[in-house]
């Protein structure tokens, strides 16, 4: 068990799956277990709010579904990034890096 | 799959499937997490129970996921309806743009029919519905009266006194207000030459009564009103063109009649008066009138006296019955205390938006707009029939198609939506052109100038945005009506072929009928209007070569006021004097001679009692009633109005010489039959003093170009003084050219008495409504409706016959093949159009020789039954007919029978 677990944003989670998918296509429980595993656990998910995540990528045109077999051999339904998708992940990214050394510069100022 | 109609069970179906998939998706993730912590040495019970309680609340999640589900596959639902919509319009286009002469042939005869309707509209928008700008414009009821007099006109007959009495019902109305038509000289500086220019005389309260507000400056009110006060408030149009918005202008003044008056403020802008047809300059308090008309000066006592229209503010909750139920008591009290108002006096209240375009047609508007309604509706109901005949017409082709579309898999309820986009595709592209045609109609009615008596008069109607929107809706109601019926026809493909194995269906025949029996009505209406039209114009033509018994070219006439320059008698009369000798000595000047009266402008001053010594003697009453004027020497020359017998004027025949006269031969005939009328005497009166007749002139036009020989009598001008008069100039040159020597040589001898309207003599003959003015707009307007009707009739017929080819192809090629020549076909199908034709223009004639009698006396020197005229329209109209009819025909005798009865069959 990690020592603190911190909560995910909820813009964040998105930012976050998109780079899950962009390892390797996966269905939910993987983009799950990609960002406890990637963050050290440190990052929390909210497992109620993964799949509406989900659905919201693909409704915009982020990233695909489609049903295939699992690891375990049961049906399961894959997620997968598409090219808007990537292009919005390199976007949200730059961004993000942007924003955090934004606020590391502010923070790390000595008080 | 079917994509529209089933599109709601396929969304059922795939709802149950999301449901299904979610559950999978949400229950293979459990279940990962499960095996996940089992590997972490929980038992499987601990390890499920923990997995679920870190998923959270699972119905709850996939609630959220349906929600975002559903606004996607609505999304996806108008995108489709959306991208079927663009299908139908792209393939609509395309559509078309192949057929480009039944696209142009249907949009055209939809065009001319919501020009119709669209002119209508704006008339009756500008007349009957637009209110008053204004906060109580809607609210405003007019008060006129009416009497034995004016019959049953209600006329701006009430006087102040009387409004005084209707202001006190204060039970029925919160306040009135009253308004009246001034004219006045006006100029900005005391040496600038004075323009005529129109005002409206209100009571103070009118500004407040319609709701009116000031663009700029203020606006008078009752107290102004009171005092007396001479302020101005101009309109925002006036303000705008005539003194280019200047703001200076606002607190100083401007010459009334050469009066000053205080320009006070600007209302607001778009309020042009209460007059519609009259567009006044601005407005003056009625108290303030006096100062530039001296005949207002007792209005405000005289009970019989005034011409004012009234406007009032009905209490809220009375109803227009109930204000006249009080108008009507007060009228009857009014009658029995002052008989000065006349017998049937009545107080009469109309809906302001009754009153227009003025008051006194306040009867006939609504009759009117109900008359142009139904003209226009009947137009547009002809254009619609054509369109769905063309349409029709285009059936065989369409139904091909259409069975290739059904077979392609496309339902009936989407092929007919596709027609149908069709149609409103053409209805567009009529209203483009109907919009423009209707635009192009008002502003060439609004035009045309109206002169009455030297007032200008304004059409005061306008197209506006809503009437944009009317003409809009109904553009798409039009499309949708002439669209749906051949659509389900055209998509009817096989059950119509099946109908026809057995025969025509009986529903077609009878329809197809109608049809015919409207092309008919067609045929005779057009020859209705355009023999109409033809005798209008011959009239107009007539009237442009009539011998007027006098010679307006080379004429100016200039009109005088000596009240506007408040000249006394013996100040006028110099004044006239050195007018005269200016403009006389005037190079390019050949005469010049005083009138009461110039034909056609104002023909006669007024009606004298003649009476000869033999008339007096047999009956005491006995006298004739014949109009006259007074004239000063010169005037018949300047006119080229020869004295046959007798002599002319002359300067001799002033106030101090025996009284004498000149009458035209008329009035010779009437007074002196039988007998030479030089050195007779004549009577203006019982016991008046005697008149020698001296000259005697040919019978001219007086008041109208097509008017009957009338009576008239000349006095010497110098025997009888009149404030408004006229100058007649005969130039050597152009009188147009000389307009401006000769206004500059009278404003060299005297600023105050510039002419209130210099005109030449030829162009207010043109410009007149007792001219060619009505004449002209009659012979225009009939012929532009009868060249409407003959297009429509020619799209009508071309419809039917075509349309009729397209279903008889079968049975033309049938024939054909049994051997009959294509020149027996072309003849059996002009032979269909031209009976339609004969039929609608014998019933053309006979509607016609009936109709024309009704304005037969409006027309000029024109036979109403002019066989001529009659007879060229019928056989211009039969060639048109047969005109049209020849390329369905043509078309029909090119049927290849093979094909014919291969593919119908």
């Amino acid at each position: 068990m990690p020592p603190a677990s911190v909560a995910v944003l909820k813009g964040s989670l998105d930012v976050l799956i998109l780079r899950a998918l962009a390892e390797a296509p996966t269905h939910g429980y993987g983009v799950m277990r990609w960002i406890e595993e990637a963050t050290g656990a440190v990052l929390q998910v909210d497992e109620g709010s993964l799949y509406p995540a989900l659905y919201r990528l693909e409704d915009r045109g982020w990233v695909e579904s489609d049903w295939g077999t699992s690891e375990n051999n049961r049906r399961a339904r894959f997620y997968r990034l598409t090219a808007k998708g990537r292009a919005q992940l390199k976007l949200e990214v730059g961004q993000f890096v942007r924003f955090a050394e934004a606020m590391l510069q502010a923070l790390g100022r000595p008080a | 799959m079917s994509q529209d109609r089933s599109w709601q069970r396929y969304w059922r179906f795939l709802t149950a499937r999301f449901r299904r998939d979610v559950d999978e998706e949400l229950e293979f993730h459990i279940a990962m997490r499960a095996r996940e912590l089992e590997g972490q040495g929980l038992s499987a019970d601990a390890a499920r129970r923990e997995a679920e309680r870190r998923f959270g609340n699972r119905t709850d999640v996939r609630q959220r996921l349906e929600r975002i589900e559903k606004r996607r596959g609505l999304r996806m639902t108008i995108g489709f309806h959306l991208q079927e919509l663009f299908q139908d319009l792209r393939y609509g286009i395309r559509s078309l743009r192949k057929r480009p002469a039944f696209t142009l042939m249907t949009a055209s005869s939809l065009a001319l029919g919501l020009a119709a309707t669209t002119s209508v509209l704006s008339l009756i928008d500008s007349w009957l519905l637009r209110p008053l700008p204004g906060a109580h414009g809607r609210e405003l009821i007019v008060i006129g009266a009416s009497n034995q007099a004016t019959g049953s006109m209600i006329a701006r007959m009430v006087s102040l006194p009387t409004l005084r009495d209707v202001a006190a019902r204060s039970d029925l109305f919160v306040d009135v207000a009253a308004e009246r038509v001034e004219g006045a000289a006006t100029r900005r500086a005391a040496t600038d030459l004075a323009e005529p220019r129109i005002y409206l005389g209100v009571t103070g309260n009118y500004f407040s009564v319609v709701g009116i507000g000031a663009a700029a400056g203020r606006l008078f009110d009752a107290e102004d009103d009171r005092q007396r006060q001479r302020v101005l408030v101009l309109t925002h149009r006036a303000w705008t063109e005539r003194y280019g918005a200047d703001s200076s202008l606002i607190g100083s003044q401007l010459y009334l009649n050469t009066v000053p008056y205080l320009v006070v403020g600007v209302a607001q802008k778009g309020f042009a008066g209460t007059e519609h047809v009259i567009v006044p300059d601005g407005f003056v308090p009625v108290g303030g009138v006096a100062g530039f008309n001296p005949s207002a000066g007792g209005l405000d006592q005289a009970r019989g006296d005034g011409w004012f229209g009234l406007f009032a503010r009905p209490r809220p909750g009375v109803s227009l019955p109930q204000a006249q139920g009080g108008l009507d008591l007060l009228s009857q009290q009014l009658t029995a205390s002052y008989p000065e108002l006349g017998d049937g006096y009545r107080l009469e209240a109309v809906p302001e938006t009754r009153a227009r375009p003025s008051l006194e047609s306040a009867r006939g508007t609504t009759a009117g707009a109900v008359a142009f309604s139904l003209l226009a509706f009947l137009v547009l109901l002809t254009a619609i029939v054509n369109a769905t005949n063309l349409i029709l017409a285009q059936g065989s082709t369409r139904r091909g198609e259409m069975a290739v579309r059904q077979a392609l898999g496309a339902s009936r309820g989407r092929m007919v939506r596709q027609l149908v986009t069709e149609t409103l595709l053409v209805s567009l592209l009529a209203l483009a052109g109907g919009w423009f045609l209707a635009r192009a109609a008002i502003a060439g009615l609004s035009s045309i100038p109206i002169d009455v008596m030297g007032t200008p008069l304004e059409w005061g109607i306008s197209i506006d945005g809503r009437v944009f929107l009317m003409a809009l809706g109904i553009t798409l109601l039009v499309g949708l009506v002439a669209g749906v019926g051949p659509a389900l026809v055209a998509s009817r493909g096989q059950l119509e072929q099946r109908l026809r194995e057995g025969g025509r269906a009986g529903g077609g025949r009878r329809a197809h009928r109608a049809r015919g029996a409207l092309v008919v009505a067609q045929v005779a209406a057009s020859l209705i209007v355009l023999v109409s039209a033809g005798l209008f114009v011959a009239s107009v033509d007539r009237a442009a070569s009539v011998d007027l018994g006098f010679d307006p070219e080379r004429v100016l006439a200039l009109r005088f006021d000596a009240n506007l320059a408040h000249q006394d008698e013996a100040a006028a009369r110099a004044a006239f004097d050195r007018i005269e000798r200016a403009v006389r000595d005037l190079p390019g000047v050949e005469a010049v001679a005083w009138s009461t009266a110039v034909p056609i402008e104002h023909g006669s001053d007024g009606m004298l009692e003649a009476r000869t010594d033999a008339t007096s003697q047999a009956n005491r009453a006995g006298s004739l009633s014949i109009m006259s004027a007074a004239v000063g020497p010169g005037y018949f020359e300047v006119l080229g109005m020869p004295v046959v017998d007798g002599r002319s004027f002359a300067l001799a025949d002033d106030s101090a010489a025996p009284r004498v006269a000149i009458v035209n031969r008329r009035a010779a005939e009437l007074l002196f039959p039988g007998r030479s009328p030089i050195g007779q005497t004549l009577r203006f009166s019982l016991d008046g003093p005697p008149v020698e007749v001296v000259g005697l002139t040919e019978t001219s036009r007086y008041l109208l170009i097509g008017e009957a020989p009338r009576p008239m009598i000349y006095l010497p001008v110098a025997q009888q003084f009149r404030t408004l008069i006229y100058l007649v100039v005969r130039t050597t040159g152009s009188p147009g050219l000389a307009m401006e020597p000769v206004r500059s040589a009278i404003v060299s001898v005297d600023r105050d008495l510039a002419p209130v309207r210099m005109s030449p003599l030829a162009d207010i003959i043109e410009t007149s409504v007792n001219g060619m003015l009505s004449l002209r707009v009659a012979a225009t307007a009939v012929s532009v409706i009868g060249l409407l009707a003959m297009a429509l009739t020619l799209v009508g017929l071309y419809g039917i016959i075509a349309y009729s080819v397209s279903e008889r192809t079968r049975e033309i090629g049938l024939r054909m093949a049994l051997g009959a020549t294509s020149w027996s076909v072309t003849r059996s199908v002009l032979a269909q159009g031209g009976r339609l034709a004969l039929f609608g223009i014998g019933l053309g004639l006979l509607g016609a020789l009936l109709v024309t009698g009704v304005f037969g006396g409006l027309l000029v020197d024109v036979n109403a039954r002019d066989p001529l005229i009659f007879g060229s329209v019928a056989l211009g109209l039969a060639a048109v007919a047969l005109g049209s009819s020849y390329l369905p025909a043509r078309r029909a005798s090119r049927i290849d029978p093979v094909k014919a009865i291969k593919t119908d069959g």
